[in-house]
């Protein structure tokens, strides 16, 4: 007979967890964690190593013969290349500024999400094959060997990183952990190692110019949805225009508003600013996704996604390009346009043709974010706002990681929030403006298959709503980010239920007094105005 | 007088601080030790708010256990836990586990008070208080989880709806 355990076996549990040390502690890959493999056919479509059938989930992934060789390499060719990235590895003293300044470790306690130790993954491998202390006394000079253990931590904790930068706020030193995960995932895909979440947007992008794959004459049709919308709910009809040589300005949204909600609310508001104030600018249905999750990816592919809007801009002979709301877009701009297909000499440094403001900050990406354009409207006194209309919502906002972070775009849409509305109230203090807690979902990581993740890795930003809804009911997160508007929905859902989230310019939009509007009675979400709001997810 | 020292629920009030924060320590121990000392630490509920609202949620708990037993309030603060145990790196069993643990904390923290056996029956009532309670997280536990596989279910959903469109559009 087997041997059972005795009762006060079984009743017996260990709360403690291994006592291994974090380079013998191996990956486990739980539901709910990690995120599906790249589909072969999008890694051949940008010609990315190593297409094939493989999941996370299985002991072999199918890695090239010589993967090692290759990491290694890439890794030396890497450090050659960018300076910043030698410096990260050197310069270190883990005096631990930025252990807890990660949303996935306050919210996980995964010691492994530590921006300290997450780039000791990488680290600890430099250090074997790259430093004399490394190579001679190994693991007591903090070095180890590259197995594919040690490939797999990389996978998991890589793609659980959102690179949302907040953690360099903190370091003294001014390593960017964010840079770290760029060049751990740009190995990875050496070997064919990338999620779908990422690397199929990045093929749709490639082949039909946005993240989703919309053809032009589905985008097109799908915009008239918007304008017919706007049509029903103010009474004025608006007249898009796609591809039109010599307009001043071409537009580019993230093309998750097109389709998805709140984000689509959120496209309507800016298509009817521009619509009021008589801007001549025109949509592009082949540059026609302002997200480039080639940043997720490589530096090359990053190059080559960004390179579609200003290859349209110069086709099309506009002016000026003024990007809609999206994050991580303005971090490719601001930090790598410039050096990546800059400078832009074929256009003109942003100007407004209605207030007459230069937008010198730009001259050189010369493109410029639309609340950037709608706060000068409305310091200019150019546009009638109503924002009674928004009375139902107590606003706060939720700043987006890259335009914070990565642009400073800070005091804009609090200028544009504070003459929309009658009532926003702030997030503490140290949950907003650079020191703002991401969302749990940016860097590709927004999938359903990690959705256990995503509510971790977002409970620090949800805390804070929680907050300032039950101090001072506030009922709206407000963000302009595309990705943002797709994963703090369910976000509020799980953490803080009766939040709702909308873009800035869906608050624009509904308080905007349009020249021959009729009264307005909904919102741009079909709400009657002043009403409580469903708040289903 | 000698009875009132030995009333439970005056022995819970008078020991709370050090019976709360053992209690707090222990349920910190399913966190690796790096971790349960950070989370054990910090003050500000912004910096940490897995250790903050785990020991604001122990505290309610503890006073209803302890004191007023309103059922609404313990929901709420067992919701308050439970909502980020059950998005932990935790089996169920551990999710609720720290519920067990405050019979553990009782039992040991007051083990000479309660040896005298004059206030056995209040043990055991408050027990049973604990192991309804047991129940209650057994049943918000488990509507953590069916919320996040329905948000998940809703994101599939979603995107079928806009690649219906998206072909719609193609054809």
């Amino acid at each position: 007979m087997a041997k059972l355990p005795k009762t006060e076996e079984l009743l017996r549990i260990n709360f403690q967890p291994p006592k291994t040390g974090w380079q013998e502690t191996p990956v486990d890959f739980k539901p709910g964690t990690w995120l599906y493999a790249g589909k072969a056919e999008s890694l051949e479509t940008v010609g990315l190593a190593n297409p094939r059938q493989w999941s996370p989930e299985d002991e072999d992934w199918k890695l090239p013969e010589n993967w090692k060789e290759i990491i290694l390499e890439g890794l030396r060719e890497r450090l050659g290349k960018f300076r910043s990235l030698q410096l990260f590895m050197d310069t270190c003293v883990r005096c631990g500024a930025c252990a807890d300044k990660c949303h996935f470790y306050l919210g996980s306690g995964d010691p492994k999400n530590m921006p300290v130790l997450r780039a000791e993954l990488l680290r600890s491998v430099y250090r074997k094959d790259f430093t004399t202390a490394g190579k001679i006394f190994g693991k007591f000079a903090g070095a180890r060997e590259l197995t594919p253990a040690v490939l797999k931590e990389w996978f998991y904790y890589f793609f659980q990183c959102t690179e949302c930068r907040r953690c360099s706020v903190f370091c003294p030193y001014g390593i960017d952990t964010a840079e770290i995960t760029m060049i751990g995932r740009e190995l990875l895909n050496l070997v064919g190692l990338n999620i779908d979440w990422v690397v199929t947007p990045v093929a749709n992008c490639y082949k039909k110019g946005n993240h989703l794959g919309i053809q032009p004459h589905g985008l097109v049709d799908s915009f008239e949805m918007l304008t017919d919308d706007i049509a029903d709910i103010t009474g004025v009809q608006l007249d898009l225009s796609f591809n039109r040589k010599g307009a001043e300005v071409l537009f580019v949204p993230p093309s998750g508003d097109v389709f998805a909600d709140p984000g689509t609310h959120s496209l309507m508001g800016q298509l009817m600013l521009m619509h009021e104030v008589g801007l001549d600018y025109t949509l592009s249905t082949y540059a026609s996704e302002g997200g480039n999750f080639g940043l997720f990816t490589s530096h090359e592919m990053m190059k080559r996604l960004n390179s579609k809007i200003y290859a349209e801009a110069k086709r099309l002979g506009v002016k000026w390009i003024l990007g809609g709301e999206c994050g991580h877009m303005w971090r490719v701009i601001n930090q790598y346009m410039d050096t990546m297909n800059g400078p832009a000499d074929f256009l003109e440094v942003p100007v407004s043709a209605i207030t007459g403001t230069r937008f010198e900050h730009a001259k050189s990406t010369k493109m410029i974010h639309i609340t950037e354009f709608t706060a000068d409207l409305i310091q200019n006194n150019k546009i009638k706002l109503d924002p009674s209309r928004n009375n139902k919502h107590v606003v706060t906002y939720h700043d987006s990681c890259n335009p914070a972070r990565a642009m400073g775009l800070l005091e804009e849409p609090r200028y544009i929030l504070k003459n929309v509305c009658n009532n926003f109230y702030e997030m503490p203090e140290e949950t907003i403006r650079e020191k703002t807690f991401c969302c749990g979902g940016g860097a590709g990581l927004g999938a359903d298959e990690n959705m256990e993740m995503r509510m971790r890795g977002g409970l620090p930003r949800a805390n804070a709503v929680k907050y300032v809804h039950e101090k001072h009911g506030v009922n709206m997160l407000s963000c302009v980010c595309a990705i943002d508007r797709a994963v703090l929905p369910p976000l509020m859902h799980y953490w803080v239920p009766d939040v709702n989230v909308c873009g800035v310019h869906e608050l624009v939009g509904n308080a905007l007094v349009m020249k021959g509007e009729k009264e307005r009675e909904e919102s741009l979400r079909f709400e009657p105005i002043g009403t409580e709001e469903d708040n289903d997810v | 007088m000698e009875q009132a020292a030995l009333d439970l629920k005056s022995l819970l009030t008078d020991n709370k601080d050090t019976l709360l924060t053992k209690w707090f320590h222990l349920v910190l121990e399913t966190y690796p030790k790096e971790t349960a000392r950070h989370f054990g630490n910090q003050k500000s509920q912004f910096a940490n708010p897995i250790g903050h609202n785990i020991f604001e949620g122990l505290d309610e708990i503890y006073d209803e256990l302890s004191q007023y037993a309103n059922e609404d309030r313990i929901f709420k603060a067992l919701d308050r836990i439970l909502r980020i145990t059950a998005v932990q790196d935790l089996s169920p069993s551990k999710a609720v586990s720290f519920l067990f643990l405050l019979k553990r904390v009782v039992r040991e923290g007051l083990a000479e008070e309660l040896r005298e056996g004059k206030c056995l029956q209040e043990l055991l009532d408050f027990e049973d208080k604990v192991d309804q309670s047991i129940l209650l997280a057994f049943n918000i536990y488990l509507e953590c989880r069916e919320t996040i596989y329905k948000m998940r279910l809703h994101e599939v959903k979603t995107r079928c709806d806009i690649l219906e469109r998206i072909n719609q559009y193609n054809n």
